[in-house]
């Protein structure tokens, strides 16, 4: 016993080291964002302050560069609004009558961006908006230019996005032009670029055309846009995979906006319906 | 009081880290300033409460970050290696307290030891981090990025202070 004791605080450093390194290796080995505890990561209430505390100084650093995106984005909304009066115009001539339901699916929620990272492996970001707005896992994340995320948890005030830059996350996406799909995920190599893998061979594209969101999961509307075509890499096979130059500007984000579609609350609500009677 | 104002350069450089060095990344590398504190430590603390109080920088850096038990890891193994790191390079037996500088145990060795600490350090967070992301060139522009600009700031931090 006696030497035992004895053992222990002779070696205390490698006791504490191992102890500390099991710890640390416990809290690395939580993988999954979904399980990721709140208390560990950006969205808890204390780092969650401080970085609010910071934003509310640096976020008036973009702002120029900002508003200018944003007089860009009006100007295509603006024209894109001309266009579909012109067309209600033409459909009302017809008395054609669209279906309620269709009219509004998605709703949008204002949030700002306290907590972001780029040069990770794997990134995450912070917003300032939690469980007491609404938001939940698995909502879509855009900004002005395209698309940001999906939301991975949420605490009270704050929620965790999971990246476009983190390979955990797989994006369906297509080329706007002749709606062929694949899924878009990050190589981890640079924040201005993603990778379009899974294109089947046979499909016609140009560098410079534009990718967008297929709309086929709940979390994003289709034709939210995500970037262009900068490059091709061809692996073999029978599919190509395609350089992306992404529209968001990671490095300057701000305000962004969480996208709820009211379609899947009603599915979901559908469905738990479903399984309580059972 | 000189573990006192220790402990307050330590605070400062987790702040700076966290809410501007973590920001600058240049072709994905990124200044570890918090290591350059570690480094410095004074010597008088038993090793036990080195390694101690690198997993608790190492673990607020993570919180930050968003990579729980990534910087804690690698703290806690290079700081429970530092004494023996320091041995290698300096052989003067009177050092017995005291912040590692410069002057105290000279240039060349000073710079032997911060190279070899700051190299550890980011070679080993960056191996931890490409277990889930394996990328092996991508990684090693990382780490050599990190440990230079890492030790550029060390070296001019340790030349002010020295002017001083």
């Amino acid at each position: 016993m006696e030497n035992l004791i004895r053992f222990i605080t002779k070696n205390s450093p490698w006791f504490t080291w191992l102890f500390l390194a099991i710890l640390s290796i416990v809290l690395l080995c939580q993988t999954n964002p979904y399980h990721r505890s709140i208390w560990f990561g950006s969205a808890n209430f204390i780092t969650a302050n401080v970085y609010d505390a910071q934003s509310s100084v640096t976020g008036y650093f973009g702002l120029r560069q900002a508003n200018v995106e944003l007089l860009e984005r009006t100007g295509i909304l603006e024209a894109e609004n001309q266009a579909l009066r012109q067309q209600l115009q033409e459909y009302q001539a017809l008395d054609f009558h669209q279906h309620d339901s269709v009219k509004h699916q998605y709703r949008y929620l204002i949030a700002h961006v306290v907590g972001n990272s780029i040069n990770q492996a794997e990134n995450y970001i912070t917003l300032d908006k939690g469980a007491a707005d609404g938001v939940h896992q698995d909502l879509g994340v855009a900004d002005q230019n395209g698309v940001i995320g999906i939301v991975a948890n949420v605490s009270e005030h704050y929620s965790l996005v999971l990246s476009v830059l983190n390979p955990k996350l797989r994006l369906s996406v297509m080329l706007k032009d002749t709606e062929a799909f694949g899924s878009l995920v990050w190589d981890g190599k640079d924040s201005r670029y993603a990778v379009f893998e899974d294109l089947p061979r046979n499909v016609d594209y140009n560098n410079g055309d534009t990718v967008v969101t297929t709309g086929y999961t709940s979390s994003f509307p289709k034709n939210v846009p995500v970037g262009r075509v900068v490059d091709t890499f061809d692996g073999g096979g029978s599919f190509l995979t395609l350089h992306i130059e992404l529209f968001s500007n990671f490095n300057r984000l701000n305000a962004v906006h969480v996208i709820f579609n009211k379609e899947q609350e009603e599915r979901d609500q559908l469905q738990a319906s479903v399984s309580a009677t059972e | 009081m000189s573990i006192l104002l220790y402990i307050l350069w330590l605070l400062l450089a987790v702040v700076l880290q966290v809410l501007l060095f973590n920001h600058l990344s240049f072709f994905g590398g990124v200044a570890l300033v918090y290591v350059i504190a570690l480094l410095k430590a004074p010597v008088e603390i038993s090793r036990v409460l080195q390694i101690v109080m690198g997993f608790l920088v190492g673990f607020v850096i993570d919180i930050f970050c968003n990579t729980p038990g990534m910087h804690s890891l690698t703290a806690v193994s290079v700081m429970a290696l530092r004494d023996s790191i320091l041995h290698l390079y300096n052989d003067d037996p009177e050092f017995k307290s005291g912040l590692v500088t410069m002057q105290q145990i000279g240039l060349s060795a000073f710079v032997r030891y911060a190279l070899s600490f700051i190299g550890l350090h980011c070679l080993l967070l960056y191996i931890i981090e490409s277990f889930t992301l394996f990328n092996l060139p991508v990684m090693l522009v990382k780490v050599l990025i990190s440990i230079g600009l890492t030790f550029g700031f060390c070296m001019a931090f340790e030349f002010a202070a020295a002017k001083r």
